[in-house]
């Protein structure tokens, strides 16, 4: 399944000249992935806000669709009094919120405040679709749960509700509330908990309210007021619950330090793989890292000097120097001018002499060397936006400043790093990914997808994981 | 897997079917074909899909359907370039190698009304869904998944310059600030007297060690009566190891006895502890784990940690943490769909979806 199959012309290639196959085969993989990080890069600024955060939460009551006639939605609209008498099932006065619940977050929240019980105290909070029958109590049709107050049942789909907790009445605020890690509703009577139950709705719900006796009277709270039960403390149990979980479970004691080290290797960061090594064989007791992780040695330090040197070189901004060791080590890489590896050094070439303000050398420079990937897909783009640098006073503060930051030329150190490691003559059957991703990569990327996967399962309910936010200590977003 | 015979018998009455080495070329001329010529050909196509579990293609099988709603529409243009056609066509081969022609005959010339069994099989497709089992992910779909995932160095650097910090390597995060430009989060410099203090107890120089975390920050042992009463056992035991019995009493009843009397599980801790004086031959005695060096590591650790806390910094490395998490969300997964895993994360490797 995993080989696929190999195009005629890298076929042809390995025949007569094995070192190039390998790098044409791996070049296509570099234009996507590196080209596609400087892209990346460009985006970072407006990362912070994601599609998630365009989530608008319910504010008020929904007015037009609600069950007219019976209720009377106050003018602010977020309290309801029921001004009719009722007779049948079929009168209640139901409204829902303006929007539907939020879902791309961990929980969501709202309270109701019972003002005056009427005659019978038939008031109920709850959840239902925007299709709802509006002169029925939540929870009595499909589709819908709903917490009754007058018998303290919970109903959900059907006309008999199963006992769920207390019943409440004038002076009690109650909230409903739904936990989409656990996929599950829950309810509170005055600020504690009062129970859960599985959530077995899909798609958008709306917060909902009913009322159906005479006078019964009831104040929303979409979260401007201060809830009664706190929903931080909530979630952080919840967040907490998880993590235990998390944590239960055991790996390898070792295996972040071999993962460490084979990044290390990857990269070619060789002095600290040097300190590293060095500190792990003198602790007490010493970490035994070979024995936890596949670790070839001939594979993993291939050339580990000689990356070592170009990432210093491109991150010292020293380009020429880079360009002409690989002329010299590895002429393979740089023979075709306009391959991805090439582009990106005289890229980084152009910044540098932006960077110290050599705009006229610059302008010489793009011409000779970046001016002819002018109009070849996939390197346009970025060609322009290299050159934007150019008209910017300041260009380390313009929308193209990610040029100028470190990063770039990690970047660019790395795409050196993934070249020479494809001229591995050991590594030729091997997957590509083997030249892009390390071993920690990968695992990190398998763990994105599952969460992503297993999100979109769950019809998208729920927080995102993001390594980032992970590693920055962001917890909630809202 | 009823369902799938069912739709089965429901194309070969009509039929519909195509050689799967035909079906690059199938569904690529479907474009130029009239409404109804397509309807037909699309059908095929589905078949396909049903045949050969593909999920991959389902992409371009609503394309074909869309462009049945919008006759004007032509799958060229909707594959936004020659890459993506290409890519497509290769697919189809694959497809046609990995799986010999089931049926020797292909006619599109069929002509059975086809648009109602079109919309049943949607139908079908549906109900698969809603229905209790699992989702299917092909390696293939799943790999190009991990591909797309947006990965930053940086982020990955941080990472693992968060492990050399909490692990206590200082010349290895500063030789990785250097390569990588990436910064600590903390002063590396803390690092080295954290060291200094973890080392101390581990070679049993706690007086030494106490010294140390006082010059610190003073604070720490102040408000974590619980880790100087360990340092303290772990003094007595280091005198008690050395043999200096008298002194090991004295140091017990001074400094240990009025801290057993504030705290009952101390006081149990300290009367264990004494209790290796008792014995002749230490070695084989019920309390032995506390002259064990596990003990003196373990001690280290906490003032370790102790340090790290006061440093508002979190006292175990993310990158376990993150190890964790992935075993725990191959786990979650598993109630929903079948997918490529990575079971060992030794070596990382992907291994084939089986059901």
């Amino acid at each position: 399944m995993n080989s696929l199959p190999s195009t005629a012309n890298s076929d042809n290639g390995r025949h007569e000249n094995g070192e190039t196959s390998t790098g044409n085969g791996v070049n296509r993989d570099l234009i996507l992935h590196f080209l596609d990080k400087v892209r990346l890069s460009a985006t970072k600024r407006g990362d912070s806000k994601e599609e998630d955060e365009g989530e608008e939460s319910p504010t008020e009551l929904n007015t037009v669709n609600s069950a007219g006639g019976f209720l009377i939605v106050s003018p602010d609209k977020l309290s309801v009094k029921y001004t009719n008498t009722n007779l049948h099932g079929h009168d209640v006065g139901v409204v829902q919120a303006n929007r539907p619940a939020p879902f791309k977050c961990l929980t969501y929240y709202f309270e109701i405040f019972v003002k005056d019980a009427g005659t019978k105290g038939q008031v109920a909070i709850g959840f239902t679709k925007e299709s709802f029958k509006m002169r029925r109590q939540p929870g009595w049709e499909v589709n819908s749960c709903g917490y009754h107050g007058d018998d303290g049942y919970l109903y959900r789909g059907k006309g008999t509700g199963e006992a769920f907790g207390p019943t409440y009445t004038k002076g009690d605020t109650v909230g409903g509330g739904i936990n989409y890690a656990s996929q599950e509703f829950f309810f509170t009577k005055n600020g504690a908990l009062v129970g859960k139950i599985p959530k077995d709705i899909k798609g958008h719900l709306f917060p909902t309210v009913a009322v159906h006796s005479q006078n019964e009277e009831v104040s929303v709270n979409f979260g401007k007021e201060k809830f009664a039960f706190d929903v931080k403390g909530y979630e952080a149990s919840e967040r907490n619950k998880q993590q235990m979980a998390i944590e239960k479970i055991s790996i390898p004691p070792n295996l972040g330090y071999g993962l460490v080290k084979t990044y290390l290797l990857h990269y070619g960061y060789e002095e600290t793989l040097n300190a590293f090594d060095l500190a792990t064989k003198t602790t007490i007791p010493p970490i035994h890292i070979d024995q936890e992780i596949a670790i070839d040695e001939n594979d993993s330090t291939y050339a580990l000097h000689q990356r070592k040197t170009l990432r210093q070189l491109v991150r010292n901004g020293e380009i020429d120097a880079a360009l002409a060791k690989l002329r010299d080590w590895y002429p393979q890489i740089v023979q075709d001018d306009k391959s991805v590896v090439c582009f990106l050094l005289h890229c980084q070439k152009f910044i540098e002499l932006v960077r110290v303000g050599k705009l006229e050398e610059g302008v010489k420079y793009g011409r000779l060397e970046l001016a002819k990937f002018v109009g070849l897909t996939g390197f346009q783009d970025i060609v322009e936006d290299c050159f934007a640098l150019l008209v910017y006073e300041k260009p380390e503060e313009s929308s193209v400043g990610y040029f100028l930051e470190d990063s770039q030329r990690e970047l660019v150190a790395d795409a050196v790093n993934a070249a020479i490691l494809s001229t591995n003559p050991n590594k030729k059957g091997v997957q590509r990914s083997c030249h892009l991703h390390s071993h920690l990569e990968k695992l990190l990327r398998q763990l994105t997808v599952c969460c992503l996967e297993r999100r979109s399962l769950n019809g998208d309910q729920g927080e995102t994981f993001r390594l980032h936010h992970v590693l920055n200590n962001y917890s909630t977003r809202r | 897997m009823t369902k799938k015979r069912l739709l089965r018998r429901k194309l070969q009455h009509n039929h519909v079917q195509v050689k799967p080495t035909r079906f690059g070329d199938a569904l690529l001329g479907t474009c130029n074909m009239t409404p109804r010529a397509r309807l037909r050909r699309t059908s095929a196509i589905i078949m396909c899909k049903s045949e050969l579990g593909k999920m991959r293609l389902s992409k371009l099988i609503m394309l074909c359907l869309e462009s049945l709603i919008f006759p004007g529409s032509d799958l060229h243009m909707m594959m936004s370039n020659e890459e993506e056609e290409e890519d497509f066509r290769r697919q189809s081969i694959i497809i046609s190698n990995r799986d010999p022609p089931k049926s020797p005959s292909y006619s599109p010339e069929s002509s059975s009304p086809d648009f109602p069994l079109l919309l049943q099989l949607e139908e079908d497709d549906d109900d698969d869904e809603m229905a209790t089992s699992k989702k299917v992910i092909t390696r293939e779909e799943w790999e190009k998944k991990l591909n797309a995932v947006k990965l930053r160095k940086e982020d990955m650097n941080t990472l693992v310059m968060n492990f050399l910090v909490t692990e206590g390597f200082v010349e290895a995060a500063e030789k990785f600030q250097r390569e990588s430009g990436t910064k600590p989060e903390i002063d590396l410099a803390t690092i080295t007297d954290r060291m200094a203090v973890k080392k101390a107890v581990q070679n049993g120089n706690v007086e030494d060690a106490i010294e140390k975390v006082n010059d610190l920050n003073p604070e720490i042992l102040d408000t974590n009566p619980e880790l100087f009463f360990h340092l303290q056992q772990q003094r007595l035991i280091e005198l008690i190891r050395q043999g200096k019995t008298e002194e090991a009493l004295e140091f017990a009843q001074e400094e240990l006895a009025p801290r057993g009397e504030e705290n009952q599980a101390f006081l149990e801790e300290l009367e264990k502890t004494v209790a290796l004086l008792v014995f002749e031959d230490a070695s084989n005695c019920p309390v032995k784990d506390l002259l064990d060096i596990s003990h003196r590591l373990k001690t280290a650790s906490e003032v370790n940690a102790a340090i790290l806390t006061s440093q508002s910094h979190e006292k175990d490395p993310k990158l376990p943490s993150l190890l964790k998490m992935l075993i725990w969300a191959q786990n979650q997964l598993d109630e929903k769909a079948v997918y490529p895993h990575i079971s060992d994360l030794s070596t990382g490797k992907l291994e084939d979806p089986t059901e």
